[in-house]
């Protein structure tokens, strides 16, 4: 202020000077309490990570759709994949139809990899009757109608494989992992008689096979020497079971009902029922839990 | 009720530096002022670039408790750092800047090339004025407009340096402002021969 009592523009300013400097170190103080409230939402939730992750910019992933197939097959349909990488998913379509969508991620280099190592085919025969897919660095979803597929030959080395649909004409599953994670959720198995074999030797599976009411027998494979197997099996309540196992190493556990059973278990009034499943498991290495639940 | 004479100082500063940089060299108080002025304003800009670079990150990845820890101690570590070298390089700048000064026939002390230097670090109270805008706007965008406003205070602040030096050495303008610049001439000097050298591998 002058000496007239005038607010001058060199006392303005210095009290905007004053203002900012008081106003620049106390917001980013108070902000980071502001943000922490807002923070304080979710704990070391993996998921709620990544998808935090995921909203930095700089790092944000994206997925681009790279191409479409539409295809027409017939009943008894077969699928032939191969995954060395990226993810792969089998959901539910309808009809006669099968869709096939190949994604690409778009986001840091490290992430969607060298563009000269990403490749896919997609290649369906119509005389077998046969769609085989490769899949490196990319992001395919294929719907399958759930009465067409007869078939599924899963071989994943590395990325990620999942199979949620209902699989209601199945009548043969193989999956074969080296390395890599597979969530295989397959619902209404077991209208005909399916015959599942698993053969791991790296990587994780996750499955739940869910089976419905069936008449015949059907039977669940597993080969293992390393990785992990968590598998549960839902049976409708009159499914008889006979377990079989062997194993020289690794981590065994297979419970039916909650209970542990032995290497070698047959329900009583197996080999008359009409309706039943033989589980066997040869183990030597890895981690492997089974539950079969009734 | 009249106003602190620093008030003053400060807001005449921005407009009128030659004036005041006559008085505090007559008042004897001007590395006072000139110490409090990069102290405090470092203090500023470390915290609101921790705020714009590291906090608003941070914010985006849901650690709980980590990422309370996290932010508070980017804070402290980011205020740390900006006051290190802010003051690291207001004194031997202000050192390589006095050098230059009386290479060019300047007759100020290094008191007052100190003094006239901290002028560069005066208007960054702008980037304070509008730290309440960048808590609130999206990363990007406060990026944006943090880096803007750096440049603005950045090159107000050379444009006070400049005068209060050519008067704190009473030579021209010119001179003064070769005196400033020089410091950074020669740390691009430096690290061009030694990228030349390959001393540092760019990769």
């Amino acid at each position: 202020m002058s000496k007239s009592g005038k607010i001058t523009l060199s006392d303005f300013l210095g009290v905007l000077v004053v203002l900012g400097i008081a106003i620049g170190i106390l917001v980013p103080i108070l902000a980071s309490s502001i943000m922490r409230t807002y923070k304080q939402e979710a704990l070391t939730d993996f998921d709620r990570l990544m998808q935090g992750i995921a909203h930095i910019p700089f790092m944000k992933i994206t997925k681009k759709l790279v191409k479409e197939y539409t295809l027409n097959v017939n009943k008894e349909f077969h699928a032939v994949i191969e995954v060395t990488g990226g993810a792969i998913k089998i959901t539910e379509g309808h009809g006669n139809i099968v869709k096939i969508r190949v994604y690409a991620y778009e986001g840091m280099p490290w992430f969607k990899g060298v563009d000269s190592e990403r490749k896919y085919n997609v290649y369906y025969c119509e005389r077998t009757n046969t769609l085989s897919i490769n899949v490196n660095r990319y992001s395919v979803v294929i719907e399958i109608p759930s009465n067409y597929i007869s078939s599924i030959s899963l071989s994943i080395s590395g990325g990620v494989a999942k199979i949620d649909t209902p699989l209601t004409n199945l009548k043969y599953l193989v999956v074969n992992v080296s390395g890599g994670a597979v969530d295989l959720k397959p619902a209404s198995l077991g209208k005909v008689n399916v015959s599942i074999s698993i053969s791991i030797t790296g990587g994780a599976l996750d499955g739940n096979l869910e089976f419905s009411r069936y008449v015949g027998e059907s039977d669940v494979k597993i080969d293992m020497s390393g990785g992990a197997i968590d598998l549960d099996i839902q049976l409708p309540s009159n499914v008889k079971v006979k377990v079989n196992g062997e194993f020289t190493s690794g981590i065994v556990s297979v419970k039916i009902n909650g209970e542990h059973v032995g290497r070698s278990y047959i329900e009583d009034g197996y080999e008359q029922a009409s309706s039943k499943i033989y589980i066997s498991y040869d183990v030597h290495g890895g981690i492997i839990d089974v539950g079969i639940r009734k | 009720m009249e106003l602190p004479s620093i008030i003053r100082d400060l807001g005449e500063s921005l407009i009128a530096p030659r004036q005041v940089i006559q008085i505090l060299i007559a008042e004897r108080r001007g590395l006072t002022f000139g110490f409090f002025i990069v102290l405090l304003c470092s203090i500023l800009v470390g915290a609101t670039a921790t705020m714009v670079f590291i906090s608003k990150l941070i914010s985006f990845v849901p650690l709980g408790i980590l990422s309370w820890i996290f932010g508070n101690v980017a804070i402290l570590f980011g205020i740390a750092s900006f006051v290190i070298l802010s003051i690291g390089y207001w004194l031997i700048g202000g050192l390589i800047i006095h050098i230059f000064c009386r290479l060019l026939k300047g007759n100020g002390l290094f008191e007052h090339t100190l003094v006239a230097f901290s002028y560069l670090w005066l208007p960054s109270f702008l980037i304070g004025l509008i730290a309440p805008v960048l808590m609130f706007l999206d990363y990007l965008t406060s990026l944006g407009l943090f880096l803007l406003m750096l440049c603005i205070s950045f090159i107000w602040g050379v444009i006070l340096s400049v005068q209060a030096l050519a008067e704190a050495h009473n030579f021209s303008v010119s001179k003064a402002l070769l005196s400033m610049i020089a410091p950074i001439l020669i740390l691009i000097f430096i690290f061009a021969t030694l990228f030349s050298l390959k001393i540092f591998v760019w990769w």
